[in-house]
């Protein structure tokens, strides 16, 4: 036979197996007592002492964890599973897009002033600071805080479900959490289409990860984001203010040497000032918005009409090539074979075009615009700009699935 | 304190029915309806009280019962029940359920098949 349990023992093991907020335990831990007062006094007026009828009151309850329990259900009758889930999903929502938006503020001032101090660091030093918030680093600095959004929203999510269901935060962290994991991962692996790297597809991944893991550790109420006096709101807006200036003048003071460079494309072709039947007019490589619409064309037009039959019979081909390169010392070394090629035969008037590749490691390229004589002569037209193969875009599930 | 289990079942079946009873004549709080019940029964019915704060929780849940806080002269202030229009209906439902289950329980009980039939 078990040990009889005192009245705090009893009420204690009660309210560990209920599964309501704690607003809601404290009136049954209330009623609990104060029908044990009643029941206790009742059997001390029927003779007993004080503490059998004290445990006759309590043994009368029977199992503190089954009534727990059973109470925990019979409250739960009315909230049904639909809006159970639909006040999940309604938190889940209101609190992840308000939370988002803050880290994204955050984020964004801690770039600013990054930035700012980056350039000015690079004006004492000399030393180069393009690319530091950009590519890797970027990704570095996009997966961490992704991952901590993600915890963070595991954390304090369960308090906020747990509230508007209307059960204990215990009882809703495993499903907050499991639930979080598949969400976010169907979101993350087939919805959300991005700039991706190697980086960003390994360390987005772990973002749901994170929520599960908090999840199961969850703040026990309700968190809301620190609230700051109007002095520390004032300080904050300087500082961004402060950042956002420095950046710009610093940008503007900024002298970028290397961008120039001049390139050697005596490999894949001759120079087209040595070419007498090159009298016409062809627009120089177009980019498009490389980061936007990786679109690239040229085009040619034969201007003088009594050279045409000339030119159609010394070229056969018009092409458009984009070529990777290294760039050292200013000086652009295309690599062994083009990304990517339109041609198109030749006429008075050409137009080719082509999308640029976007392989899974952005690489620099060259776009050359070339004609090719039909002795197998190549004559280069015009070397294009440099720029950088715009970022592979997609899912997770693209980036992982589909061949490389 | 053993107690038959069969009876123990049948409460918990019948404690809805015991409860919305009792309350039918006035509002009581959770100790006086078990009291109420026991007496009822002649001691018949010791109603566990495990299951009766369920119950009471249940119908309230369910539109059945309605409670509210009310401090007492003396001691800690008490859940007070009182049965709602939804708990009258739900009695009578349950009244004519009983009726015709005891019913059918005491036809089978006293039938007796014609012997060396």
């Amino acid at each position: 036979m078990p040990d009889p349990l005192d009245r705090a023992t009893f009420l204690l093991r009660v309210a560990d197996a209920v599964d309501l907020q704690p607003a809601e335990v404290g009136e049954v831990l209330e009623e609990l007592t104060s029908h044990l007062s009643d029941a206790a006094a009742g059997w001390r007026a029927a003779g007993l002492d004080v503490d059998d009828a004290e445990q006759r009151a309590i043994r009368s309850l029977g199992d503190p964890a089954t009534l727990g329990h059973e109470l925990g259900r019979a409250r739960h009758r009315r909230r049904h599973l639909l809006a159970a889930v639909g006040g999940a999903a309604f938190s889940a929502l209101g609190f992840g897009a308000a939370s988002l938006a803050m880290v994204w503020l955050l984020a964004a001032a801690v770039v600013l002033c990054a930035l700012s101090a980056l350039i000015a660091i690079t004006q004492v030093t000399g030393m180069s600071g393009s690319g530091w918030l950009t590519g890797p680093s970027a990704s570095v600095g996009t997966v961490v805080l992704a991952v901590l959004w993600f915890a963070w929203m595991g954390w304090a999510l369960p308090a906020r479900v747990a509230r508007r269901v209307g059960r204990s935060v215990r009882g809703v962290r495993l499903a907050v959490g499991i639930g979080g994991l598949v969400a976010w991962s169907v979101v993350l692996w087939t919805l959300y289409s991005t700039d991706m790297d190697w980086i960003l597809a390994i360390g987005l991944p772990l973002g749901p990860v994170a929520f599960l893991l908090a999840a199961l550790r969850p703040a026990t109420s309700v968190t809301t984001f620190p609230r700051t006096t109007a002095r520390g709101r004032l300080a904050l807006l300087l500082a961004v203010v402060a950042a956002t200036t420095g950046a710009g003048f610093a940008t503007v003071q900024a002298n970028d040497s290397s961008s120039w460079w001049s390139g050697d494309v005596s490999s894949i072709g001759v120079a087209s000032d040595t070419e007498p039947l090159l009298a016409g007019s062809g627009s120089p490589v177009n980019w498009g918005d490389v980061q936007g619409g990786p679109g690239l064309f040229a085009s040619y037009v034969v201007g003088d009409p009594s050279r045409v039959a000339a030119f159609e019979q010394r070229f056969s081909t018009f092409r458009l090539e984009v070529w990777p390169v290294t760039v050292v010392d200013h000086q652009v070394n295309l690599g062994p074979a083009p990304l990517a090629v339109a041609a198109t035969p030749v006429a008075s008037e050409m137009v080719v075009g082509l999308d640029v590749p976007s392989p899974r490691s952005p690489v620099q390229v060259e776009a050359v615009v070339v004609l090719v004589a039909r002795d197998g002569t190549r004559v280069v037209l015009d070397p294009g700009g440099l720029d950088r193969t715009p970022p592979w875009k997609g899912t997770l599930l693209d980036w992982w699935c589909t061949s490389r | 304190m053993a107690r038959d289990p069969l009876r123990t079942e049948l409460m918990k079946g019948a404690m809805a029915y015991l409860v919305l009873s009792v309350l039918r004549e006035g509002e009581l709080y959770g100790y006086q309806i078990a009291v109420k019940i026991r007496e009822r029964s002649d001691g018949a019915f010791l109603p566990s009280e495990g299951s009766l704060y369920p119950t009471l929780h249940r119908l309230e849940t369910e539109g059945g019962l309605e409670a509210v806080w009310r401090a007492g002269d003396r001691g800690p202030r008490r859940r007070w029940y009182r049965i709602t229009p939804t708990g009258h209906a739900k009695l009578a439902a349950l009244e004519e359920e009983w009726a015709a289950f005891s019913s059918a329980v005491h036809r089978v009980a006293a039938r007796r098949e014609p012997s060396g039939a």
